[in-house]
């Protein structure tokens, strides 16, 4: 669990590689996947470094397998596909002979697609061809309807063959049925209505095999006058890409025409067949290869990115890179070194640690059971080097508070079973790779899922909830001794403490017959535990900045305790902790049982009235009721200002402390080394020594931290927009959310507001203290204002598992003891089926799924607070 | 408020606009492909951008024509994505800049048929933007009142046309004063729509159309020296939406040479600018690039305000100039000319 803790340990390495080994080299080293390369040619643009060309030459690969690929999925043939992948460690001649492959392989797939193509785009045009011939028999057949004064011809004559001899002129052809509207408008506007129209659709779609699309096209048949005209349609039908056919102009010759047609079909499916055929095994045996040409492609493109953020030595003969690695992971890396250079023969590879003041990057180790927890950390942020890993605590935390929210014993035996469900064909989905977006999400989740369905499970029974039933195994210690009438006639009737308890509480668990009451206190112990929480975050940070000194320097120093750890400590508990020491005293002092008025039930003080008096800085004179007193204890108001006093003042020294103490430690920094030109790396935080130095290299890594530190905060807020749309997927219940958003919302914007003033008045200060300045009000700000949002956030808690509560409530009363109370014989029986369906699908699909991922976000949204 | 009504309609799409801007290249990106060696390095760097692997599917050598064509394809399926999305007026702001790419493709067609091409070779040529149904039917027409009465009729274009009617046949001169009476009328109109809308469209657009009336008024004037064009006819082809209208444009009528031209500019402080840094000298910048200039000038300064259509506008008119600079880098770069490699007009 050591590595669950903090991330590992770091160190810089230079790499020296001779030039003629980099690629195996490399490729080892890729296999093991243990390094994090530095690109040392940042100045240089893509097209300037090294290995560029090789870079290219990947690039088309990728282009000739992308090709290949789309072929052998349109065909829908399946791609061969396995998990294991061999070594990329390949001499430039298997390179070659690998891109030579690749190229056949192509250019084979391309000329069997254009021969297809050829012959398909033929009979396209041989079953127009049919199409047309058959229409133009159904005009004709209706000749004597359209046009009258063809009735003097004689039946016998054909019509084309006298439309011929009177100098009129057809054109028969295929158009695009979108078209066809547009290209008869156009027709009639040309020939100024002095040319005959008719189209017919054809039923069928036809097959366009250049876009491979199905497209609707209609015949036409066009008869104008004059060869001027008969050329200018021409043109227009060329226009409008049209295909034009010649119609025979006798029926008989039409005929033949047709059956020729369809014997030239006939041969011409035939030879299709065969080409396609032909093709689908060539592109069967490449599907076999695919995969593995893909991934050796891809590898080899890495391999090449990776040697160009190296630097070629002066003699051209090494290459040097620079690296960083976990200090346990040398030796395996020594191994990669020394098997990618057996191959070799001169100078072998070294690796050499350099020591650096540089941050190392954050690396965690993970297994499969913590990874998913890491993940839903790093969303947050990834806290920096050798930091407390939060997700350490996250692990018991995170499943406990979505359980706060969701506890019903029968929603969470159904992820359980999910859980296990994914577990156990944990393995088979690695192997065959199953992809989905949604589906990866609860696969990487199912560890989480699996805790927090056990966790449910319990607060279920705390709850005494199944599928929203409530349970009652050991049989309630409260009982009613009213009987129907008092009850109907009371409406505020409520179980009084002291007539109606038998004495011994509940088995396990909470008591049935109890209901709100109960819940306001879990929100309330939920309170505590967040406050408790936060604290140990705290507590956690600074045990290890003073224990471990080795890494003193990653954290704040030591000041930070005094003038951040503790105001904010003060701050918290004044004010919150405060809060909850009254909830104590209320339930200590007061109970049914006792038998002095002052400390009865009815004179029990509002603890949220005295809360508000106390921010407000307000006396209470008026009691609830005559006789009792409206604080807890004596002096209570004057405890209380006097807490709000300290909490007042800390606030200036979490905002002026620090910066003050750095502007005071600079002094005296710069008198020091003014002195004695040693005092570096002393007491200075790492910014300050970032700046002291003015190396060009390293500015632009102090600006990126601040970006960086910037980015969070968006970050920040992107997670606090994704809760706020989840809101109304909720029945609207919770009135306090809403407010709360609207809060945070405000106060956003005074914190810009806040910041952009401070921001001007610290300009004419140095930069840099004026950055110093203005993150640390940031900071404060930042704090005060989180720790009333999250206490805020805590009561969310409660009432998220309230809101559960009741909608489950809703769906069992109205669907399914509807079903179950109808008893009328078979259609009962169909009506039970039915609602229990139906009660089934929405409990899976609201409850569970829905409610589970609000329960979920909201946990997280508490983590990352 | 005004942000309020905008947005109810055109605020997805001038977000998404606004963010496609943000991906025009930079100055420094210009730097870098200036100093491509072939148009591998320059398809390698383009990765690097927000063009992406819109170049990814080529095959190795690849062509200036290509590039071209593929940056062309790359702006249309924006804009016309976004003119899927629009609804009025802002649907028919977008028609009204395609009007112009129609013009062209008109043109373009005439010209072709006149030369005797085949249509199939001419249409892979036409703006991808300015195509409509009877668009390849356009070879049909002998005569402009054919070429209104077969194929322009149906056309938003026809308002446009009335003016040509009167030509006798279509001639390489017709055909200019075709284009540029096309023009004239589009203009006009395009700047009584905008005028209509008002607000901050009208003030941003009003100004870059008011350019693009003056620039095509001098233009004219410019090129019909020595021609057969005579100052009458002249006068009629000036769109009279612009600055110079209506003294500059009745001066302009009476000039006679280039200087009388510049003389005339003189009147007009923006414009006095643009004639004196231009020149026809090696080393000189040519007028035209003065213009354009100036046009990326306007079309930047759309992007200062907030709530406008102006910004589909310029921003089509940005990336149209990122293109032009693109394949003059590339063409540059092809011919290994690299002398005159700089003369792209940086946008940022």
């Amino acid at each position: 669990m050591g590595d669950l803790i903090r991330s590992e340990e770091m160190v810089l390495c230079h790499l020296f590689i001779p030039s003629e080994a980099a690629y195996f080299v490399i490729s080892e080293l890729g296999e093991v996947g243990l390094l994090q390369f530095r690109d040392l040619n940042k100045n240089l643009q893509n097209f300037q470094r090294n290995f560029v060309r090789d870079v290219q030459m990947c690039y088309t690969m990728e282009r000739r397998l992308r090709y290949i690929k789309s072929q052998v999925q349109e065909s829908k043939i399946k791609i061969f596909t396995s998990p294991e992948s061999a070594k990329a460690r390949l001499s430039p001649n298997e390179i070659t002979a690998l891109k030579m492959q690749i190229k056949q392989a192509e250019i084979e797939i391309r000329r069997l697609t254009q021969n297809a193509l050829d012959l398909k785009t033929y009979s396209l045009q041989l079953s127009e061809f049919k199409c047309v011939l058959q229409k133009a028999e159904e005009f004709l057949k209706k000749r004597d309807e359209i046009f009258g004064f063809d009735s003097t011809y004689k039946t016998s004559i054909d019509f084309l063959q006298v439309i011929g001899t009177d100098q009129l002129n057809f054109i028969t052809g295929v158009v695009a049925k979108e078209r066809v509207v547009a290209f008869e408008t156009t027709l009639w506007r040309m020939s100024k209505g002095n040319a005959y129209f008719k189209r017919e659709d054809i039923d069928e779609p036809l097959i366009d095999y250049t876009t491979g699309q199905k497209k609707y096209k209609t015949v036409f048949l066009v008869c104008c006058h004059g060869d001027k005209q008969f050329l200018k349609l021409l043109k227009l039908c060329e226009g409008f890409r049209a295909s034009l056919y010649t119609c025979p102009t006798s029926h008989m010759e039409r005929k033949r025409l047709i059956q020729s047609i369809d014997k030239r079909l006939d041969d011409l499916e035939l030879v299709i067949n065969q080409t396609d055929a032909y093709r689908r095994k060539f592109l069967f045996s490449v599907a076999q290869q695919l995969q593995h040409w893909t991934i050796m492609v891809r590898k080899i493109k890495a391999i090449y990115h990776t040697l160009n953020y190296m630097n070629m030595d002066v003699t051209g003969k090494c290459l040097i890179g620079e690296c960083w690695v976990a200090v346990r992971d040398i030796p395996a890396v020594k191994q990669a070194l020394a098997d990618g250079s057996s191959s070799s023969i001169s100078v072998s590879p070294f690796l050499y640690v350099v020591n650096t003041k540089e941050l190392p990057p954050t690396y965690n180790k993970t297994n499969k059971y913590t990874k998913g927890f890491q993940n839903l950390i790093d969303v947050y942020g990834i806290a920096t080097y050798r930091e407390a890993n939060p997700a350490l605590y996250a692990i018991i935390t995170f499943p406990f508070l979505f359980a706060v929210m969701f506890g019903d014993v029968g929603h969470a035996l159904v992820m359980i079973i999910f859980a296990l469900y994914l577990i156990r064909i944990e393995k088979k989905v690695e192997e065959l790779q199953i992809r989905g977006e949604i589906f990866e999400i609860f696969f990487a989740g199912r560890y989480m899922i699996l805790l927090m369905g056990l966790f449910s499970c319990y607060t279920g029974f705390i709850y005494n909830d199944i599928f929203s039933r409530p349970m009652n195994v050991f049989g309630s210690r409260w009982f009613v001794d009213f009987n129907r009438s008092t009850l109907a006639g009371n409406e505020d009737m409520e179980l009084d403490p002291g007539v109606h308890y038998k004495g011994t509480p509940y088995v396990f668990g909470m008591d049935p017959a109890w209901g709100m009451k109960i819940s306001i206190i879990i929100g309330v112990l939920h309170m505590i535990l967040g406050l408790s929480l936060s604290i140990i975050n705290y507590r956690h940070v600074n045990f290890h900045v003073t224990f471990n000194s080795d890494i003193r320097r990653y954290f704040n120093e030591r000041h930070c305790i005094y003038l951040e750890y503790i105001p904010r400590l003060i701050l918290l508990c004044t004010l919150f902790l405060w809060m909850v020491v009254m909830m104590f005293m209320k339930w200590i002092m007061f109970s049914a049982s006792n038998t002095d008025v002052q400390f009865g039930t009815a004179c029990a003080p509002s603890i949220l009235v005295n809360f508000i008096d106390m921010m407000l800085v307000r006396r209470t004179t008026k009691a609830q009721f005559p006789g009792c007193n409206p604080y807890l204890f004596q002096n209570q108001p004057e405890v209380q200002m006097v807490l709000l006093l300290i909490c007042a003042l800390t606030i200036p020294v979490m905002l002026l402390g620090k910066p003050l103490y750095i502007l005071y430690e600079r002094k005296h920094h710069a008198k020091m080394s003014g002195m004695t030109d040693e005092a570096s790396g002393q007491v200075v935080t790492e910014n300050i020594e970032v700046n002291g130095k003015t190396t060009a290299n390293e500015k632009p890594s102090e600006t990126g931290s601040i970006n960086a530190k910037d980015n969070d905060k968006n970050k920040a807020a992107g997670t606090d927009k994704t809760t706020a749309n989840e809101n109304p997927s909720e029945t609207g219940s919770i009135n306090a959310r809403d407010n709360d958003k609207n809060k945070s919302v405000g106060a956003d914007k005074t914190k810009e507001g806040t910041s952009d003033k401070k921001e001007a008045e610290e300009k004419e200060n140095s930069e840099s203290f004026g950055e110093i300045m203005i993150l640390q009000v940031i900071d404060t700000i930042e704090y005060a204002l989180g720790t009333v949002s999250h206490t805020a956030s805590y009561l969310r808690l409660w009432a998220l598992s309230l809101a559960h509560n009741e909608l489950s409530e809703v769906l069992w009363g109205k669907l399914l003891s509807m079903g179950t109370a109808n008893n009328g014989g078979y259609f009962g029986g169909l009506l039970m089926f039915l609602s229990f369906f139906m009660w089934m699908f929405f409990t899976v699909s609201i409850l569970i799924i829905m409610e589970g991922l609000s329960a979920f976000l909201h946990t997280l949204r508490l983590h990352c607070n | 408020m005004k942000g309020c009504l905008f947005n109810i309609d055109s605020g997805y799409l001038e977000g998404l606009c606004r963010g496609f801007k943000c991906g025009i290249l930079k100055q420094a990106d210009y730097l870098n492909l200036v100093q491509c060696e072939t148009l591998e390095d320059l398809k390698l760097h383009l990765q690097g951008t927000d063009y992406g692997a819109f170049l990814a599917n080529e095959p190795s050598p690849l062509a200036v024509s290509t590039i071209d064509n593929k940056l062309r394809e790359k702006l249309v399926i924006e804009f016309q994505h976004m003119r899927n999305q629009a609804v009025e007026p802002l649907s028919t702001f977008l028609d009204f800049i395609t009007y112009s790419y129609m013009i062209d493709n008109i043109i373009l067609l005439i010209t072709g048929t006149l030369h005797q091409r085949p249509i199939g070779e001419l249409i892979p040529k036409c703006h991808p933007l300015g195509s409509f149904e009877q668009m390849e039917a356009i070879h049909v027409a002998s005569t402009p009142a054919e070429l209104y009465n077969a194929v322009l009729v149906d056309t938003p274009l026809a308002p446009f046309f009335v003016d040509c009617i009167s030509e006798q046949d279509l001639d390489e001169m017709n055909i200019e004063i075709i284009r540029n009476t096309l023009y004239k009328a589009y203009l006009e109109a395009f700047y009584a729509f905008c005028k209509e809308i008002g607000g901050t469209t009208a003030d941003c657009m009003c100004e870059n159309l008011a350019f693009e009336a003056d620039r095509r008024a001098i233009i004219i004037t410019i090129n019909s020296f020595g021609t057969e064009l005579s100052k009458d006819d002249r006068a009629k082809l000036y769109p009279r939406c612009g600055k110079l209208n209506p003294d500059g444009l009745a001066a302009l009528v009476r000039a006679e040479d280039y200087e009388q031209v510049k003389a005339v500019a003189e009147y007009y402080a923006e414009y006095s600018k643009l004639f004196e840094g231009a020149g026809s000298n090696p080393g000189d910048k040519t007028l035209e690039d003065k213009f354009f200039e100036h046009e990326v000038r306007l079309n930047v300064h759309a992007f200062l305000q907030q709530f406008h259509f102006g910004v589909f506008y310029s921003y089509l008119k940005l990336k149209e100039q990122e293109c032009r600079n693109i394949v003059w880098i590339a063409e540059c770069v092809a011919q290994k000319h690299r002398a005159k490699i700089d003369n792209y007009i940086p946008i940022f």
